[in-house]
Formats: C-alpha cells, structure tokens, sequence
C-alpha cells in the first residue's frame, strides 16, 4: 500500500457513518451471496399449510400468501438486486469514463460528445425506462429466456441512462490533468495518445470514477426497485426486493408487517451506500475536506 | 445577457425537435402490436384495417411529421381558440388515443390538476422546510441541530419514496384510520368540511414527496453555506462589527441562494417524473398514472405526447436554471467569450 492510499484509508476510517456502512453493506453482500447455501429453502418452494404464516421458528421472517419462506426469498431477490445494480454501474461508469477521457483529451469529439451527455441528461428518464422495459420486454424475453433477457434488459436500460454525471466529472479531471507537467513532457517526448491516457490520466481519474460508482450503485438499486414497483420489472415469481414490496402492498391492509422486510432492505443498503460515498468523497478527494 | 439567452432559446427549438424524434424512433421500433389486445377471434384481415385505421399503414417519416403538426401547430391553435373565445376550424387533426379515441391533449388537461396539487405543494413545501434546515445546520455546523439535521436529510434521500408511502400507509390508515390510502379526485371542494376532507387526503402524498424534496435541497443549501461562511468577506464584516443576523442573512444567505436557485429550478422537472411513483402509490390519476396506463395498453400517442412533455419540462427549467444564474451572479458573463 502506497502512503498516499493509506493516508486515505486512514482518513475513511475516521467518518464513523461509512464505516458503519460499508460494514453493513459488506453483511449483506456476504448474506446474498451466502446466505442461500446456508438457509437452504428453495425460494419457489410453495408450503401452502405454511401461507401467511407470521413468524415462527421454520420461518423467521414469516410466509408469504403462497407459504413460500420470506428469508429465502429475501436473500434469492437482494441477490438479483444487487447483481443487477452491480452490472448496471459497470456499464454506466465504463461509458461515463471512455465520454469523459474521449471529449475531455480529444478537443474535436469534445463539442459532439458534450452535446450528446447535455440530450441524454434532458430525457426523461423515468418515463423513458418505463417506455422502454414495457415495448422490448417480450422481444428479450424471447431471445434469451424470462430471467436472463429481463436482467440483460434492466441492466443494459439503467446503464445507458446513467453514465451522464460520471462523463461530466471525469471530463473536468481529465481537462485539468492534461496540462499538467508530466503529461506534457510524457507528449514531449513522443508518447503516443493512447499510453498517456493509460499510464497517466486514468490513474488521476480513478478517484472520481471510484465516488460516483458508489452513488451510481446506490441509485441503480433504487431504479431497478422502482421498475419492479411498478409492475414492470421482474417476473412475478422471480424475486427481487423491489417485486417483493410491490407484491405485498397488496396484502397491505391484512398483513402490514410484510412490506417491512423489503422495504427495510433496500432502504439500508442504500443508505449505507450513501454513507460510503460521502466517506470516499472525504477520503479521496481533499478539497472536500473540511 | 440579452443575446445568451436569445442563442440558448434557439438552440432549446431543435433539441426539443431531436428528443421528439427520437422518442417517437424508439416507440416506433419496439415490437409492440396495438391490436395485441383485442379478442383473438378477431380475423386478421379486419385487423390489418383496424392498424390502418389508427394510422400505422403509412411510412414512418409521414406519421412522424404528422404528429409534429398536430402537436406543435394544432394544438397551440386550439388553445388559443379557446382561450380568445372564438369557434375555428372544428375538423383540425387531433393526436388521438389508441385507447379512449379521445385528443390526448384533452386527457392531460384532465389529468394535469391532480398532479399539479400534490406535486407542486409538495415541493414548495420541501422548498420551505428545506432552506432554513440548511441555514442553521450550516451555522451550527456539528452542533445536534447539524448532525440530527443531516441524518435525517440522508435518510430522506436513501430511502425510495415507495417504501416512506408504503410506511405512512401502514402506520397512519391502516393502524391509526387518521388519512385515507385512497386518493379520490371526485372530492369537490364546497365549504369547510370538504376542504379538511381533501387536506386529509393530500397529507400523505404530499409528506412523502416534500420530505424526499427537503432532504436533497436541504444538503445543497447547508453546503452553499458553508462554502460562503468560511470566506473572507465573511470576516471582513465581522471586523468591521456587523450584527451577526446581518452577516448570515444579508451577506452570506444572498450569496448562497444563488446555486441553490438553480437547483431548486432543475429540480422541477425530476419532480414530475418522481411523482409517478407517489401517485400510483396513493393511486392519484394524475399524469404519472395516466403514463403507466397507457404503457400498458401499447396507447403509443399518449405515451409519445406525455414523454415529450416530460422531456420539454426538462429542457426548459434548464434553461431556466441557466439564466437565472446569469441573472443572479452578475461575475458570471456567458457573452465575453
């Protein structure tokens, strides 16, 4: 570990919210990724003497109409949850970060480039996702089966709509790091174009890519839940959290406690991922430092 | 100042032309048959004749351009009939909804009050409680006001509006019966009773959004502050033995609001899209519910008409922001250039 990651591990260590959260967040990644092996009910597996069971010793967190067990089906849906707000951030920071390294060091795909981040950041893109899941669901749904083309779909959808402020930051990074000294003299020298974008700014920009991938994952979660609510994300009985709060909103009346579980999940994930973000901010960016 | 928003103005006409095309490419393409619904007894033939009858057999560029007119010609001249009080041209071509055959404007106009009171309440609201949130978290900063003040703000903006809507519902209809779950937009406000029949029912949705609207501005505005409270000017009117109330609300609060305008004005737009999620929570049928059901019934008129609305806010309360701005900071000079 170089001393300037260790003066930020240090200074991470000491914002006691993300901490807090990233030990959260880390519980339940290992629980969604875990957690099925060792609470080995199957998620379908449909119980009905158990249906709308509270909780009780063989299900801790209580059954669902059909009897199938809430734990599992939390720990089954926080791992689709989570898989697809991890693919989304991938592909929305990988685009964020080739838009702003491309109009940030080139200066002729700067004016096109910025235009195109100014028109995707002008779409709506609530509406927008919702356009787009509900017209190619079916198309992808046959191309590549029910859960698979549905996750290709929510991923690929949220990702390419969210790449805009990454692209935006980097950019300005890239354009305050391209006068520095030792990238002139690494172009003095005759480095070509694409080595000093890889040996010298893209380890100057990992900061800033590394801050907005914990907000970006923070936000997929939410969207990709939001969808779900809506009724037009996963299928009925593949769950994720945001399907399970949807589907007990309609038992809300006869067993309010259901939404608890779901909604709690997510909330607290996001939440310590908020945290973490604004420990990295603090961490890796000193002159947020207050 | 006067030419800057002359070019931002023009150049607001062709984006806002490029997004309708490329939300009507996208409907277009999507694999989504209108007739997918009806009877399958239907015979194909007669089917073919319904498409026709909606308008899909003509070329892509024809039906495109046809909507342009309709929406950008027609319809401001419809309005303006109607607003000047005189009976024009009656068979003017309307955009129609696959599902009810009515003008899709027509629907909106409908739908646009219920949205409008709960979502614009919500954020002038959210606005209110916002900003002196941020004012004393920002001069008390770490005192508990500050601290309390920012975890409740972060938990505000974590914690998605489907799940605190959800929660008010269990904790306040179904346990304590005080609100109604259940939106009901026949409610006529006629004396003093139906008003506090039509505030219960707005309660919730309007707590949800304004807390969600509170939590992210309030963060904006208690970060403006402190940017400008550790500035020099600052303790340039210290020494020179200003009244503190003076300092905070005439020096530092001027020059804070400036960025947090902005942000209150391109916030407008998210609000609309974040309210479909609220209104089909408390099951409002505002323009949110009216988006979803046409999404659901392949009704691609008004799913066209009502993104691009979406679309057209978006655009225009950014140029909004930037002019305000320009307005309210006079060291920014967008012409010297």
């Amino acid at each position: 570990m170089t001393s300037a990651r260790r003066g930020a591990w240090a200074q991470f260590r000491t914002h006691r919210g993300a901490v807090i959260g990233a030990g959260i967040l880390l519980a339940a990644a290992l629980a969604v990724v875990f957690g099925p092996h060792l609470w080995s009910i199957d998620p379908h597996f449909i119980d009905i003497r158990a249906r709308n069971q509270g909780i009780s010793f063989a299900h801790p967190l209580g059954a669902d109409r059909l009897g199938r067990d809430t734990l599992a089906r939390m720990l089954a849906g926080g791992r689709v949850s989570l898989a697809v707000a991890g693919a989304a951030m991938g592909l929305a920071l990988s685009l964020g970060a080739v838009v702003g390294v491309a109009s940030g060091y080139f200066r002729r795909l700067d004016g096109p480039l910025m235009r195109l981040t100014d028109l995707f950041l002008a779409l709506p893109l609530l509406p927008l996702l919702l356009v787009i899941i509900a017209l190619f669901h079916d198309a992808l749904r046959a191309a590549f089966g029910p859960e698979t083309g549905i996750f290709i779909l929510i991923a690929s959808v949220i990702g390419l709509t969210s790449w805009m402020k990454t692209a935006r930051i980097v950019r300005g990074e890239v354009l305050a790091l391209k006068e520095r000294e030792y990238v002139l003299a690494s172009g003095a020298v005759g480095a070509p174009a694409g080595r000093i974008i890889f040996r010298h700014i893209l380890p100057g920009v990992v900061s800033p890519i590394m801050i907005s991938a914990a907000l970006g994952v923070g936000d997929a979660i939410i969207t990709e839940s939001a969808l779900s609510f809506l009724g037009l994300g996963f299928p009925p009985d593949f769950p994720t959290w945001g399907r399970l709060l949807y589907d007990s909103t309609d038992y809300l009346q006869q067993y309010p406690g259901r939404v608890l579980w779901p909604g709690l999940a997510i909330s607290l994930t996001v939440l310590s991922i908020n945290y973490v973000g604004d420990g990295l901010r603090d961490a890796l960016d000193p002159r947020a430092r207050g | 100042m006067g030419t800057y928003t002359l070019r931002r103005l023009l150049f607001a006409v062709p984006t806002l032309l490029f997004i309708s095309l490329v939300i009507f490419l996208l409907l277009d393409l999507a694999p989504s048959d209108p007739t997918a619904n009806l009877p399958l007894t239907i015979p194909p033939e007669v089917r073919q004749k319904i498409r026709e009858s909606l308008g899909l057999g003509q070329p892509i560029h024809v039906r495109y351009l046809l909507w342009c007119k309709q929406f950008f010609i027609n319809e401001p001249l419809n309005v303006l009939e109607a607003l000047l009080g005189v009976s024009g041209d009656s068979e003017r071509l309307r955009v129609l909804s696959w599902q009810t055959r009515s003008p899709v404007v027509d629907l909106i106009v409908e739908r646009l009050p219920q949205t409008l009171w709960v979502v614009g309440l919500s954020y002038v609201i959210g606005v209110l409680i916002a900003i002196p949130i941020g004012i004393i978290s920002a001069y008390r900063q770490y005192s508990w006001f500050d601290q309390i003040g920012t975890f409740v703000s972060t938990v505000g903006f974590s914690v998605p509006t489907f799940f605190t809507g959800v929660l008010l519902i269990v904790v306040f209809s179904v346990g304590l019966g005080w609100f109604p779950s259940i939106y009901d937009t026949t409610h006529r406000v006629t004396d003093w009773s139906s008003f506090l029949v039509q505030a219960r029912q707005m309660a919730m949705p309007v707590f949800v959004l304004a807390l969600y609207n509170a939590a992210q501005i309030a963060r904006f505005m208690r970060a403006s502050m402190l940017e400008n409270l550790g500035q020099d000017y600052v303790r340039t009117a210290r020494g020179k033995g200003f009244h503190e109330r003076r300092i905070l609300f005439v020096h530092v609060l001027r020059n804070s609001m400036i960025p947090v305008v902005t942000i209150i004005a391109l916030g407008v737009p998210q609000v609309f899209g974040g309210a479909i999620i609220t209104e089909q929570i408390f099951k409002v049928n505002g323009l949110g519910q009216l988006l979803i059901v046409a999404i659901q019934g392949g009704d691609l008129p008004t799913v066209q008409t009502l993104t691009f609305i979406f679309a057209g806010l978006i655009v225009v309360f950014n140029l909004a922001a930037d002019i305000l701005y320009g307005v309210l900071d006079p060291t920014i000079r967008y012409d010297q250039r």
